[in-house]
Order: structure tokens, then C-alpha cells, then sequence
């Protein structure tokens, strides 16, 4: 069946009653997918909230609710004081901070896929990542008075460049030529990143080196809080607020601009969004990858592929995947503590094999 | 639906260079208000170009492109997406959308920034699907249609945008010859009910059969145009194409029946 006949002499259309044909994900409004945004939210909530009970000391949800209950003026504080600091000045802005860095990456991953096309795309594997670190490394070794999420987005940002200059030197930007420039830049920009660390720092300098290149939020505090929460308060409503200009690069560029949209200026104004919200996450969290490649592939397999779905789902998934992937890096392996970039790795690179195997990703 | 009258198209010294190649060459053409206007010539003639230049997707450097008067290049983007829009030679449907989806990003030009869509957007893209006979789709995964049903789809996202003029690269491409016949006649529908149609072509003989005017294209440069018969002769095909042919007309229709390349010529292919 390639195409119907004519309808000429045919009845109209049958009216789209109950027993009509009915659209799936595509009829998904407000409240579906409220819904959705919804139901991780409140699995996010709670999802913070056992984090914070979980560790080596002992702590009772419920005592954690009166804690946060306590501070926020009301009733006394079930805990001690050493036990209330292990909540309020280690687990809980580690908590958030990882939420908060795997809702930004989530979502700076499916704006790269959809302004891209490329299923592959994410912080991580295009080098923003690597770039941001350098930046931030390149900060604290030189010892220069900027801001550390100020040269992570200029990291990025040069990286992000790099990579895009590098994949489309030679004609058109398809996603394998995308991914190699982006390995080559992420490559130079962690040898770099490396070789300063060596270099200058002494000790725990190899820790230090694999929780910028391999991502960690042990360093958490509430000051890591401030900023990849204000970093994804900033840049996640521009990428929502987006989503009607990545849906209309679905079908690539010229048809984007047939929609309407100023192709270069959208691309420039996007991928400066993502370079920033990227780089303000990495310096707090160092690079962390595949969170933003598996989770926005995991929300258009349950909402379909329009960007304004799939960033509200992905951002309340991202923050869920990273909050537990950082939980079991600080608990499974205790005393140790594993960077969580191993566990994003060990979860995001089956994922990144079944792409290259479903195919699409060709020249 | 309420539509405005369809638009007539009119560009004058349009030129379009691609590095140091020109691939338009001052073009003067004139697409009439409800017609159905084949764009035709050999390959890299600058068809799909041209319809480019059209839809806003690649800037002239120098030349006029007037709709219904007006310059598009005094109108916003949005605006020209609201009265023209672009259907492309079929790429890979590596997109995880449903048909509806698809069709609803017609509506990009017309829809606010934020949130789903309306439910006067969702009725607009249910009618366009219904329109090009594709109703029963809505929920299918875009990947899962065949060519001609793909086709159809894009064409009704096109519709979505509410187009006083249509702009159709290749439609037929990849198509089995039934699909091609239904394609066309639905272009026909379509023209019929006041939207003016440009669509670059390869298949003379579905511009005889489907098209009012034709512009005749040889190396960016417009070689002919006017009423399809007029311009389609045995003399112009061989010397735009190097392909000798001749007219018969079967069953009331005229046909170009190809015979054999003009000598030294290299043979234009049939499709890219």
C-alpha cells in the first residue's frame, strides 16, 4: 500500500469519534505530560530525600524530615549536631548538586541531538565538556581572578567551536565526522587539563585529575549548589523556551529556515545556551559524561520527539539518574568512593553501542 | 478553513552563487496566482536552488523575489513561513516522530513559543492529513510509511503552515508509478483549491500531464518558459537535455517519447 486513491467520490472522512483513529504521543497535552514532568518530579523529591539517609551513618527519613523541618522554623531538631551537619553541610548540597548538574547535562544533550541531528550528540562527546574542565583547571592553576564558571563557559564554549569548525572543514556537518572532531578536541583538552594538574598540584594530585576528566560531586557544598542550580535556572527555561526552534530543525536546516527560523542565529544563540549551561555544571562537577546522550533518548522513547517533551522529561530524569548514580559511586564501594563519571560510563557506553547499531548515524 | 487568494510569484535578475560557481544566473520567471508551475532541466540546472532562493533557505546575491507584489525580503521570516512553504526530495525518515508530529511542526511558524499545541493547530494538522488523504495515519510512527505515504505526510505538514504558495522539489522521487499518478493528482486537488503551486520536476511527461506552465532551466539561466506544450517541443529537449524525442499524443495526452542521445552530448540521467 503505497499511497490511497483519490478521495474524490468517496464519504468524507468518518468523524474522529472514540472508535476514530487516535494519535498516541502526539496528542500528549499539557496534561500528559504534566503528568510526566510531574511524576519525576515527585520521584525526584523523594529520591533526595532517601539519598540523604543513605551512608555510612544512619539517619532515619523521618528524621530528616524534622530536620528540614527545624530549619526551615518549625519544631525541634531530631538530630545531633554532628549528625545534622552530615545532612546539611555533605549529603544534602551533594544531593542537589548532583540533581541539579543531571537535569542541566540531560537537557543540554537533547537541545545538541535535535539542533545537530545527531543521536550521538551530548557535552561529553562533542568536547564541551573536556573544554569547560580545561577552563576551570586552567583557573585554579594559573591562579587568575576570574570566575570558575566564567572560564568553564569560555572553555566550552572555544571547545564546542573547535569541535563544530573542525567537523565541517571540509563541507557538511554529518554526525560521524561530528563525533571524531569532538573525540580530537576532548582528547587535547584532557591532555591539557592533565598535564597542568601534574604538573603543579602535589599529593591528591591524580584524584584530582580523574574528578575533573571523569566527573565527581564529592567537593559538594552549597556553594556548588548555588551555581548548578542557577546555571539550569538560567539556561533551562531559554532551551524550553527553544523547543519550537529545535523541533523545526527535524528535518535539517533548510527546512528550518522554510519554517521561519534564522537558521545561523538560532544555531549560534543555542549552542552559546548550552556552552554556558554546560560549563557552569563542569565546574562544579568536572566532566561527566553519557547522562547527557542516554536520558534524552530515554524521554523520546516515552514521549516522542518534540522538544518541548522531551526537555521537560529529560530534565526531572537526568537530575533522577545522576542523584542514584552518584549514590552508589559514594556508597556501594565504601570506604572508597568511586568518581561517578565510571558509573555514567558503565551505563551510557551500551547505550552509545545500540545507536551506532540501530544505525542512522552514518555519513 | 478561511484562506487568503493564492499568491503569484514573480522573480526578476535573481542570482545565486555557491562559491565561485554560479548556480542562478539571473532568472526571470513568473509563477501565476492557482496554477501548477514545473520548474524543469537537466541536473545541477539549478532547480532545487531556485526553490531554495524561494523559501527564504538560501539568501541571493542580487535579483527580486516578488509574492503577489510584495519583496520577500521586506517580510519576516515568520511571515513568509505563514504564506509559502517547501517540500524537499525525501530524506532519511531517521526522526522518532508520530505523522501527527510531523505535521504539526507545519504550525512552527504560527505557534507560540511555549507549551503543546493548541487545539486549533492539532484540527489544522487533522485537516491537511485529511486533505491529502492521509487521515487514517495520524498515529503511525513516521518510519513505519512507505515512500508515497511519507511523502503525503510532508506535503501535509506543508499544508499545515497554510501556504498561499507551494514550493515541491521532486515530489515524485522514489515513488512507484501508481504513487506518482496519485501524487500528481493530488497536487491538482491541491492547486484547485487556490493554492499556487512551483515544483521542480524531472519527468517531462508528468509535466505535460500536471503542469500549466513550465520554466525551462539550462545552466541557471532560463532557457524557456510559458504553457507546457509551447515549451516542451523535440527542439528544446535535445538541446537542453541531448536527448532526441518525439510527441504523440495517446488517448488525448500528449507524450514525449525519448529516442536516442544527441551525439556528444553526455547523457543527462534520469534521476540523480
Amino acid at each position: 500500500m503505497t499511497a490511497a486513491p483519490p478521495r474524490t467520490g468517496r464519504p468524507p472522512a468518518p468523524a474522529r469519534g472514540p472508535a476514530g483513529p487516535v494519535a498516541g504521543r502526539a496528542l500528549l497535552g499539557w496534561a500528559g505530560l504534566l503528568g510526566w514532568a510531574g511524576l519525576l518530579s515527585v520521584v525526584l523529591a523523594g529520591s533526595v530525600l532517601t539519598a540523604v539517609t543513605i551512608g555510612p551513618a544512619d539517619i532515619a527519613p523521618g528524621d530528616v524530615l524534622g530536620s528540614l523541618l527545624h530549619h526551615l522554623g518549625f519544631g525541634p531538631n531530631p538530630l545531633t549536631d554532628l549528625r545534622d551537619a552530615i545532612v546539611w553541610q555533605s549529603r544534602a548540597p551533594r544531593a542537589l548538586t548532583a540533581a541539579a548538574v543531571g537535569a542541566g547535562l540531560a537537557m543540554a544533550g537533547a537541545a545538541m541531538q535535535g539542533l545537530t541531528r545527531n543521536p550521538l550528540a551530548d557535552p561529553y562527546l562533542l568536547g564541551v565538556s573536556a573544554g569547560a574542565s580545561l577552563g576551570a583547571v586552567l583557573v585554579l592553576v594559573l591562579g587568575v581572578a576570574v570566575l570558575l564558571p566564567v572560564a568553564a563557559f569560555a572553555g566550552a564554549l572555544v571547545a564546542l567551536g573547535g569541535t563544530l569548525a573542525l567537523a565541517g572543514s571540509s563541507g557538511r556537518l554529518t554526525p560521524t565526522r561530528t563525533v571524531l572532531a569532538g573525540l580530537a578536541v576532548a582528547q587535547a583538552c584532557a591532555a591539557v587539563t592533565s598535564f597542568l594538574i601534574f604538573w603543579t598540584a602535589t599529593g591528591d594530585s591524580y584524584r584530582e585529575i580523574l574528578s575533573w576528566l571523569l566527573g565527581s560531586v564529592a567537593g559538594a557544598g552549597w556553594d556548588t549548589v548555588t551555581i548548578s542550580v542557577a546555571a539550569l535556572a538560567i539556561g533551562g527555561p531559554v532551551l524550553l523556551a527553544s523547543s519550537r526552534t529545535l523541533d523545526a530543525f527535524t528535518f535539517g536546516e533548510v527546512a528550518a529556515a522554510s519554517l521561519g527560523v534564522h537558521v545561523a542565529r538560532a544555531r549560534v544563540s543555542i549552542f552559546v545556551v548550552v556552552a554556558l549551561l554546560t560549563g557552569a555544571l563542569v565546574s562544579v562537577s568536572g566532566a561527566i559524561g553519557f547522562v547527557g546522550l542516554i536520558v534524552p533518548h530515554a524521554a523520546r522513547l516515552l514521549v516522542g520527539g518534540r522538544h518541548h517533551r522531551v526537555l521537560m522529561v529529560a530534565a526531572p530524569a537526568g537530575a533522577i539518574l545522576l542523584l542514584w548514580a552518584d549514590t552508589a559511586a559514594r556508597t556501594v564501594f565504601e570506604p572508597r568512593e568511586l568518581p561517578v563519571g565510571i558509573l555514567t560510563a558503565a551505563l551510557g557506553a551500551p547505550v552509545f553501542a545500540i545507536l551506532l547499531r540501530r544505525g542512522p548515524v552514518g555519513t | 478553513m478561511v484562506r487568503a487568494p493564492a499568491d503569484w510569484l514573480q522573480t526578476s535578475r535573481l542570482t545565486f552563487a555557491a562559491g565561485e560557481r554560479l548556480i542562478i544566473d539571473g532568472v526571470d520567471c513568473t509563477v501565476p496566482a492557482g496554477t501548477i508551475t514545473g520548474v524543469l532541466g537537466p541536473n545541477g540546472s539549478g532547480k532545487s536552488t531556485l526553490l531554495r532562493l524561494v523559501a527564504g533557505a538560501a539568501d541571493p546575491d542580487r535579483g527580486a523575489i516578488l509574492l503577489s507584489g510584495a519583496d520577500l525580503r521586506t517580510m519576516s521570516r515568520r511571515d513568509r513561513a505563514r504564506r509559502l512553504a517547501l517540500v524537499e526530495q525525501e530524506s532519511a525518515p531517521d526522526t522518532p516522530l508520530d505523522v501527527l508530529d510531523v505535521v504539526l511542526l507545519g504550525r512552527i511558524p504560527h505557534r507560540s513559543r511555549w507549551g503543546p499545541d493548541s487545539p486549533s493547530d492539532v484540527a489544522i494538522a487533522r485537516a491537511s492529513l485529511d486533505r491529502v488523504g492521509a487521515g487514517d495515519l495520524a498515529a503511525r510512527a513516521l518510519a513505519t510509511l512507505s515512500g508515497g505515504e511519507r511523502q503525503r505526510v510532508h506535503l501535509a505538514a506543508a499544508l499545515a503552515q497554510e501556504p498561499r504558495l507551494l514550493l515541491l522539489d521532486e515530489p515524485t522521487n522514489h515513488l512507484d508509478i501508481g504513487a506518482q499518478l496519485a501524487l500528481l493528482d493530488l497536487v491538482r486537488r491541491l492547486a484547485e483549491s487556490g493554492v499556487t503551486v512551483l515544483m521542480a520536476m524531472h519527468d517531462l511527461n508528468h509535466a505535460l500531464r500536471a503542469c500549466e506552465h513550465v520554466v525551462l532551466l539550462a545552466d541557471g539561466l532560463v532557457r524557456a518558459a510559458g504553457p507546457a506544450p509551447d515549451v516542451l517541443t523535440p527542439e528544446l529537449v535535445a538541446e537542453v537535455y541531448g536527448v532526441h524525442a518525439v510527441i504523440a499524443e495517446i488517448g488525448g495526452q500528449r507524450v514525449l517519447v525519448p529516442t536516442e542521445p544527441v551525439s556528444e552530448v553526455p547523457l543527462a540521467s534520469p534521476s540523480p
